[in-house]
């Protein structure tokens, strides 16, 4: 990987992220959040920064490798929690962590996310926002 | 005894006038390293950059009786280059020739100045093809004093610790007088091994310095594979990790494997101080290198791999990946500091705190599990996360076991806090069968009352011998 290409996939900055209309990502109580919830802000802050997932909302509940993490999809901002969705949640994946990140990496992804690999529950819709939101690119 | 002007006088007159720096600024920023071992300044700084310059400098302090203290990096993490007498400090950055290179018979002379970071550079630019072992230290660190230290590296699993990979060395005595040892005894045109001539370099292996000043050494190298592929596994428990570890390397496909606890992977990712751990994540990352002639042996080994570890799940061990560092990078580009080695761990190195220190330990794989878990009590116990590499080496005759702490070197509660850690774990680690590495003296004052009597008498004759006025790194290894 090119050096600059490196340095346009690291941390998307927060003023960037309002810069170019995305909502700014927090994880709630970041010395307790898991493996998961820290790789998976990566993933969203270059989702977001890139246009994509920006008419998700709801709470989506993201179980990998047994940790699980619930995604607050806010009208001005995106939260990551440990704690449970509130209420019920728009959408909720399960799998293993190797699922996850070969759907991310768009190795098979869509067949790992309708097809088996991952269970996924919610509507299509927000599914395929999701979907497309969680690219590692 | 002070450095009259006399003295400075004549030591200007071998290095330079601009080589020997007395102000307090200065001394002050050779005083301390990243540890929680208290700061002391040197009396004097002197940058040496030729053999020559360092025999004049050492003749001259055994006429004027001042202690010597070497150093490069400083990034030993045991305090060995904090002067604990005053007295000079001898900075050898400046002395950093690569003098030279047998790629046939994968050998290279340095300089104590040579940085891991410069010799991968010299070695890929002639082209030679070959490689040294990488510690997880920054590419600043001096491969000499690594190698004297017995550090390892990433082909430490292979090749074991770093200073068997020594086929010779350059020393300058205490009384300013030069002796070679390995094949360099006998002057043959290639420095090829220690072996077989009677072994005098293990007189300045681990010795911190404390026998005689190396100037050159002789590094033996290795091929770079054609086909090489690093790549992780997330195992979720501790009992899953080093049953890997020890169980791995016989399938001898690996060059490199290693495992780094969970906090290491969320200071990476961002998190300053990790708090519990989500017992659902993964407890360790177990890293694997593997190198290959050629895509087909490549393939090969990567089968042997995914069925040992299919295997293992079928056990009801919990394990995912293995999964290519590529790819993982895309996922998180913060893991690019695992792509290429030497790596800058910044996370650990640049941290607001600007306090690492460990206890560094190698030991028999058997006794990792009892360890690893008095290891983790002590650590949590003293309020810091549990923070642990392991890595076999050596095909798994033994493996490395540390525990690092980050904390603030402002805060005196923490800095107390550390040291008390680190000495229990030292004495916790012994009692399991575990001896330290990079021995910092506090250690070696736990050692003495263990030490072999006969070790003890010979190790004190030999340091009687060599130093007889207690001016080599004076303070290590005194037992």
């Amino acid at each position: 990987m090119q050096r600059n290409d490196e340095q346009a996939l690291t941390r998307v900055p927060p003023a960037s992220l309002a810069a170019r209309g995305a909502r700014p990502i927090t994880i709630l109580e970041p010395e307790r959040m898991n493996l998961l919830g820290l790789m998976l802000r990566g993933l969203l802050e270059r989702g977001l920064a890139a246009g994509r997932g920006a008419r998700l909302r709801g709470d989506i509940l993201v179980e990998a490798g047994g940790m699980r993490i619930t995604l607050r999809f806010g009208e001005d901002r995106v939260e990551i929690t440990r704690e449970p969705p509130r209420g019920r949640p728009r959408a909720r994946v399960c799998g293993t962590l190797t699922a996850l990140c070969d759907a991310a990496l768009e190795r098979g992804r869509v067949r790992a996310w309708f097809g088996g690999r991952l269970s996924v529950r919610g509507g299509p819709l927000t599914l395929w926002r999701l979907l497309v939101l969680l690219r590692a690119s | 005894m002070t450095t009259t002007t006399d003295v400075i006088r004549e030591l200007e007159a071998a290095v330079g006038a601009g080589q020997v720096l007395r102000d307090d600024a200065t001394r002050q920023t050779y005083a301390s390293d990243q540890t929680e071992n208290p700061a002391a300044p040197p009396d004097v700084v002197v940058k040496v950059t030729t053999v020559e310059q360092l025999v004049a400098v050492v003749k001259l302090a055994a006429r004027a009786k001042i202690p010597l203290t070497p150093r490069v990096a400083g990034t030993n993490l045991g305090g060995l280059a904090i002067p604990s007498r005053g007295g000079w400090l001898l900075d050898f950055t400046g002395m950093n020739r690569v003098v030279s290179i047998h790629p046939e018979d994968m050998v290279a002379v340095v300089e104590p100045g040579v940085t891991f970071g410069q010799l991968k550079d010299e070695l890929d630019k002639a082209g030679t093809g070959l490689t040294i072992g990488f510690p997880l230290a920054p590419p600043e660190t001096s491969v000499m004093a690594n190698c004297l230290l017995d550090g390892l590296g990433n082909l430490s699993l292979r090749h074991s610790a770093m200073g068997e990979w020594i086929s010779g060395l350059e020393v300058v005595r205490a009384d300013g007088s030069l002796l070679r040892t390995g094949a360099m005894a006998l002057g043959v045109p290639v420095p090829f091994a220690r072996a077989p001539l009677p072994d005098l370099t293990g007189l300045f292996v681990s010795l911190q310095g404390s026998t005689g000043i190396v100037a050159k050494a002789a590094i033996q190298l290795w091929p770079v594979p054609k086909v090489r592929e690093r790549s992780f596994m997330f195992a979720f428990d501790r009992k899953t990790a080093l049953r890997a570890l020890r169980e791995m390397p016989r399938l001898d496909v690996l060059d490199d494997l290693g495992s780094l606890s969970w906090p290491t992977g969320k200071m990476l990712l961002g998190v300053e101080r990790p708090g519990p751990r989500d017992p659902a994540e993964p407890e360790f990352f177990v890293y694997l290198d593997l190198g290959a002639a050629s895509e087909k042996l490549m393939a090969a080994k990567r089968k042997v791999i995914d069925d040992y570890v299919r295997g293992l799940r079928k056990e009801g061990h919990r394990i995912e990946g293995p999964l290519d560092v590529p790819s993982l990078v895309r996922l998180e580009p913060r893991l690019s500091k695992f792509s290429e080695f030497p790596t800058r761990l910044d996370f650990l190195l640049d941290h607001p705190g600007g306090g690492l220190t460990w206890v560094g330990t190698y030991g028999p794989m058997s006794r990792f599990p009892v360890g690893l878990e008095r290891g983790i009590e002590i650590i949590e116990r003293h309020g810091f996360p549990p923070m642990v590499v392991a890595r076999p080496m050596k095909g798994a005759h033994f493996g490395v076991l540390r525990f690092i702490e980050v904390f603030d070197k402002k805060d005196a509660d923490e800095v107390a806090r550390v040291a008390a850690a680190n000495r229990e774990l030292c004495d916790a680690l012994i009692e399991e069968g575990f001896i330290m590495y990079k021995t910092p003296a506090w250690a070696v004052d736990k050692y003495a009352a263990r030490l072999d009597p006969g070790f003890t008498r010979l190790l004190r004759e030999v340091k009687a011998l060599m130093d007889p006025d207690g001016l080599m790194n004076p303070g290590r290894w005194r037992i």
